[in-house]
């Protein structure tokens, strides 16, 4: 059985115009006093690099020893000085100052890795270092394509410790020693059957501790349950959040870490995209299906019952700090239900790797989950109990996960979360069904893109004896080949168009009716923004009638 | 034989960069914009219906940081008000733009309103339903305002404008 464990990748910001930026995240991170710490061969740069730095209208102190009263020091230096300052606990910022050391990258926990045009132009060079980055932060799984293109500016985000494989949720209280020594009241969130066959053995590992469990957590996270967790949070003195559980769950321990940031109970008012300061609260994410991503993320999605809104928070600072991925714990999960989720972990990867957003390092991780997912997705259908099955889908969702939270996703999501809030629809049956057709409307766009994908989901040998002109097209019909062959194997429970989604009495749950709300609501889902194709009403209802 | 002595290390204070040049261009811009979208996209029907769902006497903002140039609007009816001061409690959306460079980008159209949120340089506080409006929104805006030539590159399809 393999199994991993990937430190946090951190952020590397790449491309033009990033020293400008840099002042702004590190006011997200909380980032109070930093100073520029700088060696003697790289005192100009440094000098200049600093003074593009815009931090809270202050002028940076710059020094050749790190000050003591800094709590985060950006390096302005070497390599070998960035080494130096491998064990530096406190927030730690590499800037590149010259091409050559972008040679034998060594990822040694910086925080964050600022690459900025001024400085580092695009060459061969910076390819090799984005590749070595994306290599060393993923165990070396990723895949590295023959061809990696390097945008005029990306920045890609992962704070998660992840640990992969099988019995892994029995490292729970090593993890929670490792994140600090103090932490004594995790609080427990779960639902339905993990709720009841999970919780109890895991808080009976956590001796010592003094746990709280909340297991009445909704299909949909909604403000209600976020703000009574909060309460509750606070009312026991917890210190921590672990969630055990799928999509619903980990989104709703993300709402309880904006309800502890926030001081009133209107999680309103912090919606948005990239506005939110890092949380004091240490998340711990236990996934316990294969397909949304959720652990390693950040985005989440909270309804506001008060104003009956589904809400979208998106921030760096949502994601988790550990992700414990324990393969027997998906052992369990009906075929039809494994088959809809690694869809969901398809559509993850292959938007990221396809719409506005996509970066070299998104792009190799969104890669290796195609593959994974070719190679594992029919097989562990048909053998539901191989854990070694379990532990690759496990891998390929969470790659796909941190590839969609980088680059974003576009229209499969842009029209199949609406699709999914109208019909209540399963959301992995809504990306499945609609993967093919958006990728048809997006294909002017993204017909490169789709061709060089064919290797990755359809296999080398395929892709050979397919004409270049025909690999685009190939791609998407094998995905409809995946979607039919996973309908067989699931005895008509996978569906193929949205007439097939359907509820446990086999009724349709997409109804023609519902075609309107679901375009209008599309154009407000703001995955729209990234995807590479204008898409308006009519478009929308177009596909729907295509596709029912 | 070591010392005792403790080293203070030497310090000195990088001069932030003034850029004046591009914060003048995109105050420019933004004056610009101030006047364009009152007194004239919103007399279209296609620009104002993109603020359809808007709530009545909402404001809106859009801005550069760290305190770069920003322009404040207030939806009346179906007419949009450039105002100097929102009530902050009936501010639905602000976008900001996280540097001035990030500003100068989107500026001089190397870089879409959609391609500059996707490179992440955009700070959005607000319901992202509005966000994606005031993203439309502005498309429209610049269609109606720059050449063709130019919009082509700042949205994702050009069309003309009702």
């Amino acid at each position: 059985m393999n199994s991993i464990k990937i430190n946090p990748a951190g952020t590397i910001m790449c491309g033009r115009g990033m020293l400008n930026q840099l002042g702004y995240e590190m006011s997200l991170m909380g980032v109070t006093n930093p100073c520029v710490v700088y060696e003697d061969k790289y005192y100009k740069k440094a000098k200049k690099a600093s003074s593009f730095i815009h931090f809270e209208d202050e002028q940076l102190p710059l020094s050749k020893a790190a000050l003591n009263d800094s709590d985060c020091l950006i390096l302005a230096g070497s390599k070998k000085m960035k080494a130096n300052f491998s064990d530096e606990k406190r927030f730690t910022i590499w800037i590149l100052l010259s091409e050559e050391e972008l040679d034998d990258f060594n990822n040694t926990g910086t925080n964050i890795i600022v690459i900025d045009s001024m400085f580092i132009k695009k060459s061969a060079r910076l390819k090799n270092f984005i590749e070595n980055f994306a290599l060393s932060v993923s165990d070396g799984l990723v895949k590295v394509p023959k061809k990696l293109s390097i945008p005029d500016s990306f920045i890609f985000a992962c704070r998660t410790s992840v640990i992969a494989g099988d019995d892994t949720l029995k490292q729970l209280p090593d993890v929670i020693k490792a994140l600090s020594k103090d932490l004594r009241r995790p609080m427990v969130l779960s639902k339905g059957i993990v709720a009841r066959t999970l919780v109890g053995p895991v808080v009976d590992s956590l001796e010592g501790l003094n746990c709280t469990v909340f297991d009445k957590i909704p299909p949909d996270s909604n403000s209600t349950v976020v703000n009574e967790i909060s309460r509750l949070f606070k009312q026991n003195g917890c210190d921590l959040i672990v969630a055990i559980g799928g999509g619903s769950v980990l989104d709703t321990a993300k709402g309880v870490l904006l309800a502890l940031a926030n001081e009133d109970d209107d999680l309103l008012s912090m919606a948005g995209s990239n506005v939110l300061e890092a949380f004091s609260t240490p998340f711990i994410a236990v996934p316990t299906t294969s397909g949304t991503g959720s652990e390693v993320t950040n985005v989440a999605v909270i309804t506001d019952d008060e104003r009956q809104r589904k809400c979208l928070y998106l921030s760096n600072n949502l994601q988790a700090d550990y992700a414990i991925l324990d393969s027997k714990l998906t052992a369990s999960l009906p075929s039809h239900i494994t088959a809809m989720t690694a869809m969901d972990a398809l559509s993850h990867s292959i938007e990221a790797f396809t719409c506005l957003g996509k970066n070299p390092v998104s792009d190799m991780f969104a890669l290796k989950a195609i593959e994974l997912i070719r190679d594992n997705l029919i097989s562990s259908v048909n053998e539901p109990e191989n854990l070694q099955l379990r532990y690759n889908l496990a891998i390929a969702s969470m790659f796909a996960g941190q590839a969609f939270s980088n680059s974003m996703v576009g229209m499969v999501h842009t029209i199949g979360h609406s699709v999914g809030a109208v019909c209540h629809a399963a959301h992995g049956c809504c990306m499945a069904v609609l993967l093919p057709p958006a990728l048809e409307y997006n294909y002017r766009k993204i017909s490169k893109e789709l061709e060089q994908l064919l290797p990755y989901i359809a296999g080398e040998d395929v892709a050979a004896k397919t004409l270049p002109e025909k690999r685009a097209h190939e791609t998407i019909e094998y995905i409809r080949t995946m979607n039919k062959k996973l309908q067989e194997l699931t005895n008509g429970r996978h569906p193929t168009n949205l007439s097939e989604i359907k509820d446990r009495e086999g009724e349709s749950l997409v109804k023609k009716s519902d075609f309107i709300t679901i375009a209008e609501t599309s154009i407000g889902d703001a995955s729209i923004v990234y995807n590479p194709v204008e898409l308006d009403v009519c478009d929308i209802l177009e596909i729907l009638e295509q596709n029912y | 034989m070591t010392s005792d002595k403790v080293q203070i290390p030497k310090i000195e204070y990088a001069k932030s960069k003034n850029n004046g040049l591009k914060k003048f261009y995109c105050s420019i811009i933004m004056s610009t914009l101030g006047w364009f979208i009152p007194k004239i996209a919103c007399r279209r029907s296609g620009v104002i219906d993109e603020l359809k769902y808007f709530p009545d006497k909402s404001f809106f903002t859009f801005g550069v940081l760290s305190n770069g140039p920003s322009v404040t609007f207030q939806k009346v009816g179906d007419k949009v008000k450039k105002i100097k001061k929102a009530d902050s409690s009936q501010t639905i959306l602000s976008v900001y733009l996280k540097s001035i460079e990030a500003a100068w980008l989107m500026f001089t159209f190397q870089e879409s309103t959609c391609q500059s949120e996707a490179n992440g340089r955009l700070a959005i506080s607000g319901e992202l339903p509005y966000a994606c409006a005031f993203i439309r929104f502005m498309n429209k805006v610049e269609i109606l305002l720059l050449p063709k030539f130019i919009a082509k590159k700042a949205v994702k399809n050009w069309v003309r404008v009702k």
